[in-house]
This record gives C-alpha cells, sequence and structure tokens, in this order.
C-alpha cells in the first residue's frame, strides 16, 4: 500500500494553499494530491473563458505547469477517491488502489445544486462550475441560438455574459427579486443588472422556472411561474452550489451544511483537515461558523490547514465575504456585511451618469463592509483591512466617505503602526 | 499592533517613504511610469504611448501631508494569497510581481491589498499595477530621483531591524 506523509484530496485553490504552507514548514516529508478532474489545477472562476477558445485551457491554469515537480507533490489526476477509513488512516481510489496517510486535508470543494424541475435531466441542460462542464456547452454550441439561465448569482452571470458574447439570445431567471443577491447591495445589483440589459441580455426577476420542457429528450423551451413560456435550445443550471462532504458525512465526520472544523481546519478526527468550500469556517464579522464560498478564503483556510498539519499550530482568525469581478468591463466588488442593518451609518457617493458607486457601512466608527462599483474600486484594499482589523475610524470617517480617500488621510500614529514610513 | 500587519517582510528590500520629507512633487511617478513605458524615453512616453506609461508608485495626499505609497512587499501577502488567476506571485527575491499576461483585472488584489497599492491599470489595457522593485537597478528609479529623499531602499534582518 502507498503511503503518503500528508493527502490532499481535491486539486483546486485550498489543496494549492495547503500544498504551498506545507513546504514552507517541510520541505522532506511525501505528499500527494489525488483529484477525480484530471486537469493541472486550474482557476474555476475562468472557465467561461473556455467557451470559445481552446487554447483558453492552458491560460487558465492556476499555478505553472512545473507546480507539482516544483513543490514535489505526487499528483494522482483523473481518480476518484471512493471511501476515506480515517480508523486505518487510509483512502480508498476508484482505481482499486489504497493509500495511507498521516494527514488527511479534505478539499473537495462544492458541486452544483440540482434544483428539482421537471426536465432537469434533458440533453441540453448544463452546469456550468467545471472545465468539464464548460467543455460540454462549447460542444452543443453550434445548435443554441436561445439559452436560459437559471439562476441570477455569480456564476450564472458569468455564463450568460459568456453566452451573450458569442451572439446568444440570453435569458436570466431570477427566483429573488433581484440578480446578485448575495453578493451585491440593491443598487449594485441594479447597476449591473443595467449592463447585462444594455448589452442585450433579458433579465427576469421574482420569477421561477416550473418546468424544462423538450422535444425529442432535448430542451426546446422553459415555463415559468407566472405561465410564461421561453424557447430555447440550452438551459444553464447555477442555483447554487453545495459542498461535496460525502467522503466526510460517509466516514462519520461532524458535517453540518459543510463539513464542521475548529479554528486550526481540523475536523471531528484530529488527523483529517478541511478547507475551502467543502468546510464551514468563522465569518470574522459574525463570529458564526458558516460556509463562505470564497476563492480567497479557501486560499487561506488552505493554508492554516497546510501549516497544521506540518506541525505548525496556526489559528484561523476567520474570513469575510468578499467579492471582485467585472461584467462586461464594468469592475464591481464588495466586501463584509453589506444588508440593511440597525445602527449602522453608510458612507455613500453615487455617481449614476458614471456608475461610479461606493459605500461602506460602518457600525459605531467601525467599517463592516463595502460595495464599490466603476472607479470607485481603487485603494478599496484599505477599507477591506479596517473591516478586517475592525479599526476605530471615527476620527477620520468624514474623509473615509470621500472617493480620493487615501492612506495620507488615515492618523499618523495608524500609518506608522501599518510600518507605513519611518521617522526620518 | 493589528493581526493584519504582522505581515511585514523578513530580510527583505522594502522601499519607505518619509511623510515628514515628501515634497508632494509627483517625481517618483513620473520616474517610474518612464521606467515601465515601452521607450523609456520621458517625451515619448508622455505624449505617444498608448496605453499609456502607468506608475507604480502613487503620492497619496491629504492637505499638507503627502507619502508616496507603493508595495510593502509583505511576507505574507494577501494579493498573491487572494489572486484569481495565479498571476501575483512571490519571486524567488521575495518581490511579490504580477504577470501582466495573467492578469484578468478582476481587482480581487486592489479589493485585498490593505495599503491600496495595487492601482487599476487603463481602459486599454486592464491589468494590476504594481511596483515590481525595478529588476536590474541597484537602486529603484523613484528612490534614486526623488528630490528630497524621502524615499529610502532598506533591507531588514530576521528581527525586524534595519
Amino acid at each position: 500500500m502507498e503511503r503518503f506523509d500528508y493527502l490532499i484530496i481535491g486539486n483546486s485553490v485550498a489543496a494549492v494553499g495547503a500544498v504551498e504552507a506545507i513546504r514552507e514548514v517541510d520541505d522532506r516529508s511525501s505528499l500527494a494530491i489525488v483529484c477525480d478532474e484530471p486537469f493541472h489545477t486550474y482557476s474555476r472562476p475562468r472557465i467561461s473563458e473556455c467557451l470559445t477558445s481552446g487554447e483558453a485551457a492552458e491560460r487558465i491554469c492556476y499555478r505553472p505547469r512545473e507546480f507539482y515537480d516544483e513543490y514535489s507533490v505526487v499528483p494522482i489526476l483523473g481518480v476518484r477517491v471512493e471511501h476515506i477509513i480515517p480508523g486505518d488512516k487510509a483512502v480508498c481510489l476508484s482505481d482499486g488502489r489504497k493509500l495511507q496517510y498521516q494527514k488527511l486535508l479534505l478539499a473537495t470543494g462544492s458541486r452544483p445544486i440540482v434544483p428539482r424541475i421537471e426536465g432537469i435531466g434533458l440533453a441540453g441542460v448544463h452546469y456550468f462550475t467545471t472545465y468539464a462542464h464548460v467543455e460540454q456547452l462549447a460542444r452543443s454550441l453550434s445548435d443554441i441560438k436561445q439559452a436560459v439561465v437559471i439562476g441570477g448569482g455569480l456564476i450564472g452571470l458569468q455564463a450568460a455574459e459568456a453566452l451573450c458574447n458569442i451572439g446568444v439570445e440570453v435569458t436570466v431567471v431570477e427566483k429573488l427579486d433581484r440578480i446578485l443577491a448575495q453578493s451585491f447591495d440593491e443598487r449594485a445589483s441594479a447597476l449591473i443588472e443595467a449592463q447585462f440589459v444594455r448589452h442585450g441580455v433579458s433579465i427576469i426577476t421574482s420569477a421561477s422556472v416550473e418546468a424544462i420542457l423538450g422535444d425529442g429528450g432535448r430542451v426546446s423551451s422553459i415555463s415559468l411561474s407566472n405561465n410564461e413560456s421561453i424557447p430555447c435550445q440550452a438551459v444553464v443550471v447555477a442555483v447554487g452550489v453545495t459542498p461535496r462532504k460525502e467522503l466526510a458525512e460517509e466516514a462519520g465526520l461532524r458535517t453540518n451544511r459543510g463539513i464542521v472544523v475548529d479554528d486550526f481546519m481540523r475536523t471531528s478526527d484530529p488527523d483529517v483537515y478541511a478547507a475551502g468550500d467543502v468546510c464551514e469556517s468563522v465569518d470574522l464579522l459574525t463570529g458564526e461558523r458558516c460556509l463562505m464560498q470564497i476563492w480567497p478564503n479557501a486560499y487561506a483556510e488552505g493554508r492554516i490547514a497546510g501549516l497544521n498539519m506540518a506541525g505548525q499550530p496556526t489559528r484561523y482568525k476567520g474570513g469575510i465575504s468578499l467579492n471582485a469581478t467585472h461584467f462586461f468591463g464594468y469592475p464591481v466588488g464588495s466586501a463584509g456585511l453589506i444588508g440593511q442593518m440597525e445602527g449602522c451609518l453608510d458612507l455613500v457617493d453615487f455617481d449614476e451618469s458614471t456608475g461610479f458607486y461606493r459605500r461602506i457601512i460602518t457600525r459605531n466608527g467601525i467599517p463592516i463592509g463595502m460595495v464599490m462599483a466603476g472607479d470607485a474600486l481603487d485603494r478599496a484594499g484599505i477599507i477591506t483591512a479596517f473591516i478586517r482589523n475592525k479599526t476605530d475610524v471615527s476620527s477620520f470617517i468624514t474623509e473615509l466617505g470621500d472617493r480620493n480617500f487615501n492612506i495620507a488621510h488615515m492618523t499618523r500614529e495608524l500609518r506608522l503602526a501599518r510600518q507605513l514610513g519611518r521617522e526620518m | 499592533m493589528d493581526a493584519l500587519f504582522a505581515y511585514q517582510v523578513r530580510a527583505m528590500r522594502r522601499i519607505f517613504a518619509s511623510e515628514d520629507v515628501c515634497l508632494g512633487c509627483r517625481l517618483c511617478e513620473v520616474y517610474c511610469a518612464v521606467r515601465h513605458s515601452k521607450s523609456g524615453d520621458i517625451i515619448k512616453a508622455m505624449t505617444r504611448e498608448v496605453p499609456k506609461p502607468m506608475p507604480r508608485i502613487v503620492v497619496n495626499e491629504a492637505g499638507p501631508t503627502s507619502f508616496a505609497l507603493q508595495c510593502r512587499v509583505c511576507e505574507e501577502p494577501m494579493c498573491v494569497q487572494s489572486c484569481i488567476s495565479g498571476a501575483m506571485r512571490k519571486d524567488p527575491d521575495g518581490v511579490v510581481r504580477v504577470d501582466e499576461e495573467r492578469c484578468i483585472g478582476c481587482w480581487t488584489c486592489v479589493i485585498s491589498c490593505p495599503y491600496g497599492a495595487i492601482g487599476r491599470g487603463t481602459a486599454e489595457r486592464p491589468v494590476a499595477l504594481k511596483c515590481d522593485m525595478c529588476p536590474g537597478l541597484d537602486v529603484p528609479i523613484c528612490v534614486a530621483n526623488c528630490p528630497n529623499e524621502a524615499l529610502k531602499c532598506e533591507e531588514e534582518d530576521s528581527s525586524g531591524k534595519v
């Protein structure tokens, strides 16, 4: 039986974070990655680039080709883990092999939620979270004139934009009363919706798909809850993702919506860790454990897991919600808590004519969230750091609300504390 | 010190600015932009090049206070950890650099850098703008050309002392 000191299940951002952390501490022990996808580690948010370009697959690699060699990782790709047996410290692979480990990391990520809609199994129904999904969609493009995207979240809209850019007539159907309700506030949702509408995408909110209808086993239309029917040759389902926690559940590890971990990213088994989309970790702002399906947080969690696995005890302080992307060239970003909350002071700068939107939410003089669109993104990281550090900004809160806010508006003490210079 | 700002470099060169001495003249920005231009010539760079050459050091100004800010070369860089594409990397010399060919302009780094030290490029070339510590020069061009010596390039040892 093959034996590895460190074994990682998963090959995306949390796994990479763990690999890089382990090798910082321990460059000798054996380390292997097992992943059911046969590909070199790639950047999932970029898969829409692969819709029209075969070469994009190379472009979206998340780390250089030499990564596994450079970090002395044995990549076991295109192989599924069928079971984990924490009692034996072993995992069983789909190719019949059994691998032993000293420390195991579950970085299995999440998979698309399959809604219970009539016709969900028809040919022409697609998902949009993996390279294979996009490859499959790309193969049927020549038959697609009209497409319906179910779900107006980040993934659904990325799919909608990609399809729109190649001339497909796209309709997005969103259950809630606005798109991007999980990631942005009402105004940003409206600004982004305007971008889509300007580019010819139809957006229907407060509506759900009753059924996907077919003709000869292939998608031909969808019908909405209001009885409206939309003809289409493809449906992209993007109604959310759910943690791939089956291995942990079967092995009796503690799970909730995701795999439950402590501040050291350890599961209920001391030699098994979890990180990324699959686990529930601490939200820095609420103090609660929840799913934080955010790319930078997945890296951070992978890193913390790796440090702990390698014997360097490191506590994860928690993450915040964080999003930054662009739609049709229009940049948008958000961080922290952005809903309407009691006892909060909003600093808002909005210019409809330029699409400049800058909103910082503060509570008791401490920033807790922000939403930015257009040029408001400049230097936004300064605010993110205030949110993460719970910095009291009362003494410069007026300046903070100004779009030209920069580090010179911070107090001198704060600048020096951040080693932003020297007393010369 | 805030937990986040424990990510400070050890035994690496960084540029330090003094707000007491900075004139706010922005010559550092000009030299930086020209250094990172195609022609390397100030007149060609400023008048003809498209995209317009952009500085990676930016003077942050508030009333009488001015402070030239660039990448702090963090030991655990938030930008590298957050980068969606893997374009942002810490090189073997410890300097954090962006591979402009890989950058997709998502601005996750911009929204992650605690110093706001990463710029957003231009409309023609929307890639992360980032100080690269002038590889190939003994002294970064901004440090070498500050008329009031407000910029210093220094190395710290592992105890955090210069």
